[in-house]
């Protein structure tokens, strides 16, 4: 998919038109990335506009306007091409000292599809405040990036991620985005 | 004091572009240009009657009109190293509304906005922001926005309501969203 098709076709993902090519362009272009975010905004102003009487469940985009992008991580695990028997599991993320800093519960979402809430708090804000939550994957056990978040002043956030229901996700862990090799948290 | 009255200084451009921002269309109204001033009011007439009909609950022409005079008149003290143009104008349009509610209300404690009104979107900056940014866009596609989500219509039933095909209603849907967006950045970019 060209950049300026999957540009054009941003949109499509306010109204749940999720597109694996559309997804796969995102998660490596910032300038989608950007637009995603502030296309977000305007989907959420207009629905706030929008008569209340008439206000219907749409898909939210306020994850990700907290996290920023997190369609990096479904385009990472839209890749992934196993099929995924587990129901639900909570991981504790905790630093070398012992303190949970994020907890993740991944849950299937549908046939599919699991998706993976993170709520993460007191993360450092220093040396970067966008981090990446990782996993390894069931077979060859390379690394995976689960997804992108960014954390606020205080190191809390909540993002929610998609994963294509394809895998076991066994240990889960998080590093600065510009440090990878830096674990901070993990499971 | 009428618009009109004000509006006496010679116009140094006679034509300003659709593209310019609302920052640059407040620098040219400092100047003195009508054209820039039309522009700007074109953008943000919504949103200045919004907010005034949020604040007054009631008729909100006057207060409008009064904001748009103060515009013409303080355009030269808005500084955009201080915050956006349609912070100023939503402070300023505010400001009118309830210096105007003052004079027919002399409790001044029922004038301070409840937390219904400051709810509001009208009364956020990105909600008074908003019916400027639909004012720029083209009629079909803030037509098409409007009705999917003020109307809660889907996209086929925009297409029948408006006897276009499917794919047109989408594609405007799109450009106009993204036109949104795009003018969304450059506001909270300045």
């Amino acid at each position: 998919m060209t950049h300026d098709l999957a540009y054009e076709r941003l949109t499509d993902l306010l109204f749940d038109r999720d597109d694996p090519d559309l997804l796969g362009h995102v998660g490596n272009c910032h300038v989608c990335q950007r637009q995603l975010f502030l296309l977000s905004r305007v989907d959420r102003l207009l629905r706030q506009r929008r008569p209340r009487t008439r206000r219907r469940t749409r898909r939210s985009l306020e994850p990700l306007a907290i996290a920023a992008v997190t369609a990096a991580a479904i385009a990472v695990a839209v890749a992934l091409p196993q099929r995924h028997e587990a129901a639900s599991a909570r991981f504790a993320l905790k630093t070398d000292g012992g303190s949970i800093v994020a907890r993740a519960q991944v849950q299937r979402s549908d046939a599919e599809n699991e998706s993976v809430a993170l709520v993460a708090e007191g993360l450092p804000t220093q040396p970067s405040d966008t981090y990446l939550l990782w996993t390894q994957g069931s077979d060859d056990g390379e690394p995976l990036v689960v997804g992108r978040f960014m954390v606020n002043h205080t190191g809390a956030c909540r993002a929610r991620f998609n994963l294509p229901g394809t895998r076991h996700p066994g240990r889960f862990w998080i590093t600065p985005s510009t440090q990878p090799a830096a674990i901070v948290a993990s499971t | 004091m009428s618009l009109q009255s004000l509006k006496t200084r010679a116009d140094p451009a006679s034509v300003v572009a659709d593209a310019a921002s609302d920052a640059e269309l407040l620098r040219a109204v400092a100047d003195g240009s009508d054209a820039a001033f039309e522009e700007l009011r074109h953008r943000y007439r919504r949103a200045v009657e919004r907010t005034c009909r949020s604040i007054l609950r009631g008729s909100a022409e006057d207060c409008a009109q009064e904001a748009f005079v103060r515009i013409w008149q303080k355009a030269r003290l808005f500084d955009p190293r201080r915050g956006s143009a349609a912070a100023w104008l939503l402070t300023l349009t505010r400001n009118v509304a309830y210096n105007l509610g003052a004079k027919k209300e002399p409790e001044p404690r029922e004038l301070v906005p409840t937390d219904a009104q400051a709810e509001d979107p009208g009364l956020s900056v990105d909600g008074f922001w908003l019916d400027a940014g639909l004012a720029r866009l083209e009629p079909h596609e803030r037509q098409v926005i409007e009705l999917a989500y003020f109307a809660d219509l889907s996209q086929t039933q925009i297409a029948d309501r408006l006897g276009v095909p499917l794919g047109t209603v989408k594609s405007w849907t799109r450009r106009g969203l993204n036109h949104l967006a795009t003018l969304l950045g450059e506001e909270t970019s300045r």
